[in-house]
Order: structure tokens, then sequence, then C-alpha cells
């Protein structure tokens, strides 16, 4: 009996060993190495010196403007893409659940905006956000909604959080839906024999029910959010005045731009600590809502 | 057994992909190989056709690698450091090649390096080091319909044309979003049209001096305000729409260099044109150098870098390598063995104002590597989104450019 449990493990780790390879090298121990880094002062540059300066780039963090105002503009603009994200993605899921012609063309098309990769995305929303929108502002003369967004700083961040609930709203109403159909309709229907209303039967009843899926769009919208960049990149670069810089294109500049390798390093090293506490904070406090049938 | 074979290949497997990969690569030649990595992507196809000839002609194998020149700096220090490394790339002089320096090989042994002007010359550990590109200049594209030289004569005249031309339904002052279109190559011209450019930047870098309280930076300030009242806002438009619409004449004079005249000759554009200095203080000086250098990688093989020598020279001493850099990289060459006649208008004012010497330098190459793009660039964006003064916009890149030191 033991040997062959012990054979089984053999098994088990001989099928998981390319992958198990594969994980360690392109995840695990550049990690590793990240974390060594972010110890030096160094370009980025292989001959030139790198002098270890222990904790001082971790000391520098809590000092700089710039990344505090990206971190807090992060944070926004998270809390509300996840918001708009999973309310739209909730709103599409039930709207092609719902027996209404042609939901299984809608089904396709909301998810449509997923497929087209972020850059190109950024560019296209970057000309409606721009020059479309200056143009409608200019003939029908309501300015106030219509200007170029991406020079107000403020709006420049809502034109983000526009174009991300545009392109994930869909990929998360493929997870609602599913949730949607694994409520079972007798207790739908039971509860409309006892008199609940449409509104009832989805907060007492369905919600509850897809808590599942709710738990993984949270947690995938949440950190995708976080570290967005490609979007960030091709819609706003940033501006204007660094009002739209996130904490991917932060990180980014200091390496590349500013060429100081060592603390871009510990700033994603602390990224990926923030990143890694709010989600799984998050994954715990939507499971214990999840109920069993 | 048959676990065993399982294991065994499981195992095998992935290596076998590595070895692979190894075994491709490590096919070296005995003549070297030449693998340029550049960013102008402007010149890559007639590059990768230049390449071929030499090959065609030496049997030296040469591979171009690409990119565009926004990431170029990020690409290079990364590929420096991977197992197969460009043995050409391009640096810019100042600080970048300082950064660069423990990886650029002197040139002094090869056959272009007479023709290297030694103000052009790339000046490494104290040895010529590096390929000046092409001559590039950059200052006003005025159109000469609308602009007349008394309009250049000094700042007051210059800020009323721009009034004038205001007033007459077109945008006097093109700029547009792109960083160094936007502030980077405009910002130049109150540093360079000091007396001594060099000596002021280390005054101010070492803090004896101020920015707003030189008058150079107070004309500097005016022209700003006067841009952000009378202009388009620079960060509507873009570089194809800035260039087309000087073309189409919507636009009465532009801050950009030579490189633009491209895109007016896909324009068919009738407009007359000249290239003139920005007049601060009168000033009525182009800002000319050299854009970039090539340069050889001092960390590959002998007969790499030999190889390398070789095709700097056959590009810039052989009949067929001038011939594309004149012709089909539509330079102004920055060697004196090429002849330039039939350079477009702009160009020609290029090429005869780095003839007769009266230019500014680009300070630019000085400054803190990058700071127009991560500091000047988003101070820009503010200065032209909020009611922020010139002067204050001044005192704002003083700040930002001490930051940097």
């Amino acid at each position: 009996m033991v040997t062959n449990r012990k054979n089984e493990r053999l098994i088990y780790l001989v099928f998981t060993m390319p992958a198990t390879i594969a994980f360690f090298l392109v995840v695990i121990m550049p990690f590793a190495i990240g974390i060594g880094y972010s110890f030096v002062d160094w370009d980025g540059i292989v001959l030139n010196p790198m002098t270890f300066v222990g904790l001082d780039n971790y000391k520098r963090i809590f000092t700089d403007e710039r990344f505090i105002a990206s971190a807090l503009h992060t944070l926004i603009f998270t809390l509300m893409a996840v918001v708009t994200i999973n309310v739209t993605g909730l709103a599409l899921a039930l709207l092609v659940t719902s027996k209404l012609k042609g939901s299984n063309m809608a089904r396709t098309m909301f998810f449509m905006p997923n497929l087209i990769g972020g850059l190109i995305l950024g560019y296209i929303w970057k000309f409606i956000l721009s020059d479309t929108f200056r143009s409608i502002g200019e003939t029908t003369g309501w300015t106030g909604v219509f200007f170029n967004w991406l020079l107000d700083p403020l709006f420049a961040l809502f034109s983000l959080v526009v174009v991300i609930t545009w392109q994930m709203a869909g990929y998360v109403m493929i997870i609602y839906i599913t949730g949607l159909q694994s409520v079972p309709d007798d207790l739908i229907e039971a509860a409309k024999i006892d008199g609940a209303g449409a509104f009832t039967r989805f907060f007492r009843i369905t919600f509850p029910l897809i808590m599942p899926a709710v738990t993984v769009c949270i947690f995938y919208t949440l950190s995708n959010c976080f570290k967005i960049y490609d979007i960030n990149l091709a819609l706003t670069g940033g501006g204007p005045a660094n009002a739209t810089e996130l904490f991917a294109m932060n990180i980014y500049n200091e390496i590349f731009s500013y060429n100081r390798y060592g603390y871009g390093q510990a700033k994603a090293i602390i990224f990926f600590f923030l990143v890694a506490i709010v989600t799984l904070t998050q994954v715990a406090l939507t499971k214990r809502k999840e109920v069993q049938l | 057994m048959r676990k065993f074979v399982v294991l065994l290949m499981c195992l095998i497997l992935p290596f076998s992909l590595f070895a692979q990969g190894a075994a491709e690569s490590g096919a070296a030649d005995a003549e070297g190989k030449v693998i340029i990595f550049q960013s102008k992507v402007e010149i890559t196809e007639a590059l990768e056709r230049a390449a071929e000839d030499f090959t065609a002609e030496t049997g030296i194998e040469v591979e171009i690698w690409e990119t565009t020149g926004d990431d170029y700096r990020a690409q290079l220090s990364l590929r420096l450091a991977g197992d197969e490394v460009p043995t050409i790339f391009t640096v810019a002089a100042g600080s970048e090649a300082e950064m660069f320096a423990p990886y650029i090989a002197p040139i002094e042994d090869s056959e272009v390096n007479q023709y290297i002007s030694s103000s052009l010359a790339l000046m490494v550990n104290g040895k010529s080091s590096g390929v000046p590109y092409s001559v590039e200049g950059y200052g006003l594209v005025i159109n000469t319909d609308m602009v007349s030289e008394a309009d250049l004569e000094n700042d007051e005249t210059f800020l009323a044309a721009l009034d004038r031309l205001a007033s007459e339904g077109v945008n006097p002052f093109g700029l547009s979003q792109e960083s160094y279109f936007l502030i980077g190559h405009l910002l130049n011209a109150p540093f360079a049209i000091m007396d001594d450019p060099e000596g002021f930047l280390a005054d101010f870098e070492a803090g004896n001096v101020h920015l707003a309280d030189q008058e150079e930076f107070q004309a500097f300030a005016l022209l700003m305000d006067k841009i952000k009242e009378v202009a388009v806002n620079p960060l509507e438009v873009n570089y194809d729409r800035e260039c087309g619409d000087f073309a189409t004449g919507k636009t009465a004079m532009i801050h950009q260099g030579n490189w633009c005249y491209s895109m007016f000759s896909s324009y068919d554009s009738d407009v007359d044109m000249a290239l003139v200095g920005v007049p601060l203080l009168g000033n009525d000086r182009l800002s000319v150098s050299v854009p970039y250098y090539w340069v050889v990688n001092s960390q590959v093989s002998e007969a790499d870098r030999q190889a390398s020598i070789r095709f700097l020279d056959w590009l810039h001493t052989s009949q067929t390598g001038m011939d594309y850099i004149l012709n089909e990289f539509l330079f102004v060459p920055a060697v004196s063995n090429i002849a330039t006649d039939s350079l477009d208008p702009l160009s020609a004012d290029v090429a005869e104002a780095a003839g007769s010497g009266e230019t500014l330098i680009w300070t630019t190459n000085l400054w803190p590597m990058n700071i127009v793009d991560t500091d000047f660039a988003p101070l820009a964006q503010e200065f032209f989104t909020t009611d922020m003064t010139g002067i204050e916009f001044v005192e704002r890149i003083e700040d930002a450019y001490l930051a940097r030191l």
C-alpha cells in the first residue's frame, strides 16, 4: 500500500513536471531575482556598477510624491472600474438570459470588445474621446459633456474607466451567465408563487446563489484593474500632467525612463504585496457570503 | 519499466527544447557577423537592402533588429544584456553615450573616421567612437507667404505677428502633443542662445543661477504665454495633423525640423517654406546637430567587431553605400566625403546652416536623460491645461531639472 501511494505521488510529480519547471523558471525565479534587485542602486546596464543600498529603496517610496499620487489614482480608478464593470456585466448577463429575441446575437456582440487588444482599443477610444467629442461639442453646443476628456485630469481618469468597462464587461458577463444558469428554476418559481416581486426575487434568491460567480468576477476585475498598463499607455499615456499615471506605468517609467532599476524594482515588490493583500482579502470576504443549496 | 520511460521522456522533453535553441545560435562564423539594432523606422527597409548588397559583396552576414524610437533605450539595455547582442547600435551624444560608455568601442582604426569632422565626433574616453548618422536641424518652419522677414526681427515684432496671424483666422504657431515636439525642441532655444550654453548649464546645475532671472528665459516665457493665448492648443494636435495643417496652409508656422519634409511632399504641398531660427532675442540660428551615432559594441568578439567596422566603412565610403545614405535614407550626410546636392528645401537650409557654422547646439542631449519625457512633457501638459503663466512654467522646469541631478 505504502509503496503504491509513493508511486502515485511520483506519477503526479512527473506529470506536473513540465508545468512546474516552466512556472519555476518564468515566475518564481524572476520574482526572487527581482527581490534581490530591489536592494541595489543600478541603472539597468549590465556593465555599470551595482551598489548595495539595503532598504533605502523601500524607504524612499514613502516620500515619493509622484508614486503616492499614482497609487491614489490607481485606487480611485480600480474602485470605480470594478463597480462599473461588474454592474454592467451583470446587467448584460441578465439581459441576454431573459428570453428576449436576438439574445444570442447580443451575447456575441457584448463579448466582442474583449477580443480587441488593449492597445488598439486605447487608440480607438483616444480618437473618440478627444477629436470626436470635441467636434460633437462644437456642433451641438453641449460643451458641458462633449469636450476633450483626455485634457481634464479627472475626466481622463473617467475615460480609462469607460474604456476598461467597455472591454471587460463582456468577459464577466460570460461568467455571470454561467452563474445565472445554475440557479434552479423551481426556486424562482416557488418564490413567484409566494408573491415575491422581480426585485425581491433577484436580491433574495438569484444574487446569493450566484455569489461564487461574483467572487470570481470581482477577483478577476480587481487584479486586472490594478495591473492595467496597455489601455493606460494607449489612451492617456499618463497625461495630462501625470494625472492618470497608474501603478504599472509609474513603475515602468521609473525603471526604463529614469533608469532607476533598483528603485523601480522595490516599487514593483510593494505593488505585488498590495495587490495580493487586497485581492486575497476580497476573496475571503466574498467567499463568506456564498451560500450552499 | 514503462513508467520509467514515461518519466524519462517527461524530463527530457523540456530540456530538448532548450538544447535546440542553443544549437541554432551556436553557429559562429570565423568571418564575423554583424547585428544592427536601430530605431529609425523610416530607413529600415532601405537599410535591409543595403545589408543584402553588403553581404553579396563581402560574404559577411548582416542581421537587422529594429524597434520604434519611443522605447529604443529600454530595449537596448535589455538586448545588450542578452545572449546574442547587437554588434552595431545607435546612441545620442551626451548623457546617453555616457550611460552606455562601457559598451562603446573606439572606431579610430576605421576608414570612415578620417571623414568625421572634430566638431561632430562622438568622444568616449577621449577616443572617436561613433559615426554620425546624419545632420538634422530644427527651428521654425514658416510659410513664407504669411510670415515675412520683418516679423522675425525681434520678440516684439514676432509676438505682434502671432496676434496678426491669429486675427486672420490661421493658426499662428503649431506644436504637437508628442513630448519633443511639444516642449523638448522648443525649450532648447533659450538654453542654446546663451553666449556659452555649456558654461551656463554648469552654472545652472551648480545652483548659481536661476532660469527665471535670465532674459532668454523671460523671452521664452512671453512666447509660451502668447502661444497659449492665440494658438490652437497643441495637446489637441498630433504630429500628422501639425504637419498636415501646415502643408494645407491652415497653420502659418510650426516648430519642427527638416525630417518633416517627407510629410509635406506626401501632401503635394505647394506652400513656400523655409526653416528659420526661433526669434528669441533676435536669434536667427537653427538648432543643428547629429541625432544619433552608429557605435560598435566593445563586448563582442574581435571578428564581429572588425566585421561591424567594415560594414560602417562600406556604408559611408563605398559608392553603393553612399548612394543609400543620400538617396534612400534621405539623410543630410554628416561625413565630409559625401557631396550634398539635390536636397529638399528644408534639408538644404540645414545643410547651409551646418556649412556656415552659425548654429545652435542641442542642449537636449546634455540634460538629464529622458527628462523631456518624464518631467518636461507632463509639465507642458499642465501649462497648456491650467492657468499657469509662462514664467511659472520656467520655474517649474528649473525645479524638475534640479530634482533630477
